[in-house]
């Protein structure tokens, strides 16, 4: 089972659920969402926990399946390089 | 009959020195060639506002370097052996304008490098009230209308930068009054290096302290009066820190600014067509009192 750990940042600043977080010289602007999951995987989080604990927080996303979705956002998150991707 | 020989005597040539105080560190231009004195007279007299008191040393660290010689095409003379130093750059050309526009550009580097992790530089024009040292930053990359703003605007009050306003973590600022860099209109791009005196400008005669952060937009297409509208704190912070300097050796360098835009009523920024039209703006933001 795929798990998402955040790769720790330099500084971030957080405001109205929205964050800044400035990693490897760049900083990028993470939606409420990728926040949250950073928060929820300081520690490596499998993928379907990540997808409850948003779940709770967010509701059900509007259209598809839950754990997809999730997998979706983490995935953006690991292309930008703010969130780690393990056990593939 | 007597013979006496007399030794040859041997004076070691030592290259002029222009001592500066700039961001709150010291740098040394070693001037070097094979006929130092004018270039470093010509260096002294636009660096006037940056001259430092050699007598009192103004930090304890040794200075950083910045060697910069005349270049002759015959004789590429560079200065001597130099003491150790934190930072040392050598610049030379064939051409003096060039080479007076490639020293600044090489102190900002040494100033920029010895302060990194210390102050939170942004690269922005500021200009503080002379009495009471309010001082506002004018943040906007190169060719924008920085020095332009310092020009027009800057007579009358303190010219603390056409480059970079470092800031301390008690929004103290730290001066870098550098020669202004004024493009001319020619084919070869190399800006003049222009004393501020000569242009009525005056250093801080009272310690400058940050009092507002403005971003410049310039849109030499608009007509009316400049816009100014207020960003949110994120907007701003992602606005300003591609034009800051050493951010990533900066302690939380995001909470930092953060921080300094809570306590100066955040940034605003400004689209505008000519200069004259900030004037408001300036005069604004110079008046306010101290959040620090």
């Amino acid at each position: 089972m795929v798990s998402y750990r955040a790769v720790p940042a330099h500084d971030e600043l957080h405001r109205d659920g929205e964050s800044l977080v400035l990693h490897d010289g760049q900083v990028q602007r993470v939606s409420p969402l990728g926040t949250a999951i950073r928060a929820l995987t300081l520690e490596a989080l499998p993928l379907a926990d990540l997808a409850a604990a948003l779940a709770q927080e967010f509701g059900a996303p509007p259209g598809g399946d839950l754990v997809e979705v999730t997998r979706e956002v983490a995935d953006t998150l690991v292309d930008a390089g703010l969130l780690q991707r393990l056990g593939d | 009959m007597s013979t006496s020989v007399v030794a040859p005597v041997v004076t070691p040539v030592v290259a002029p020195v222009v001592p500066l105080h700039v961001l709150g560190t010291d740098v040394d231009i070693r001037v070097g060639g094979a006929d130092p004195e004018p270039l470093a007279s010509t260096l002294r007299t636009r660096w006037h506002l940056c001259l430092r008191d050699t007598d009192a040393p103004a930090t304890e660290e040794p200075p950083a370097v910045v060697e910069a010689a005349l270049r002759h095409v015959d004789a590429p003379d560079l200065p001597g052996p130099t003491p150790p130093a934190r930072f040392s750059t050598v610049v030379t050309d064939a051409d003096e304008r060039r080479l007076l526009q490639r020293v600044t550009q090489a102190v900002t580097y040494a100033a920029i490098g010895a302060r990194s992790g210390e102050l939170l530089m942004l690269h922005a024009a500021a200009l503080a009230h002379p009495g009471t040292g309010a001082t506002a930053a004018f943040v906007a990359p190169g060719n924008t209308g920085k020095t332009t703003l310092c020009r027009t605007h800057g007579p009358g009050r303190a010219y603390v930068t056409d480059e970079t306003v470092g800031v301390r973590r008690d929004g103290t600022v730290t001066p870098y009054p550098k020669p202004l860099s004024t493009r001319r209109a020619d084919w070869l791009g190399v800006k003049d290096e222009q004393a501020p005196g000569d242009l009525g400008l005056r250093g801080p005669a009272v310690q400058p302290w940050l009092a507002g952060i403005v971003l410049l937009r310039r849109d030499g297409t608009r007509t009316g009066p400049a816009e100014v509208e207020e960003l949110d704190l994120l907007d701003a912070v992602l606005a300003i820190t591609p034009e800051s300097s050493a951010f990533m050796t900066t302690e939380a360098p995001l909470q930092w600014l953060s921080d300094v835009l809570g306590r100066t009523g955040g940034a605003l920024r400004v689209t505008y067509s000519e200069v004259s039209e900030l004037a408001d703006l300036v005069e604004e933001i110079c008046g306010r009192a101290s959040p620090w």
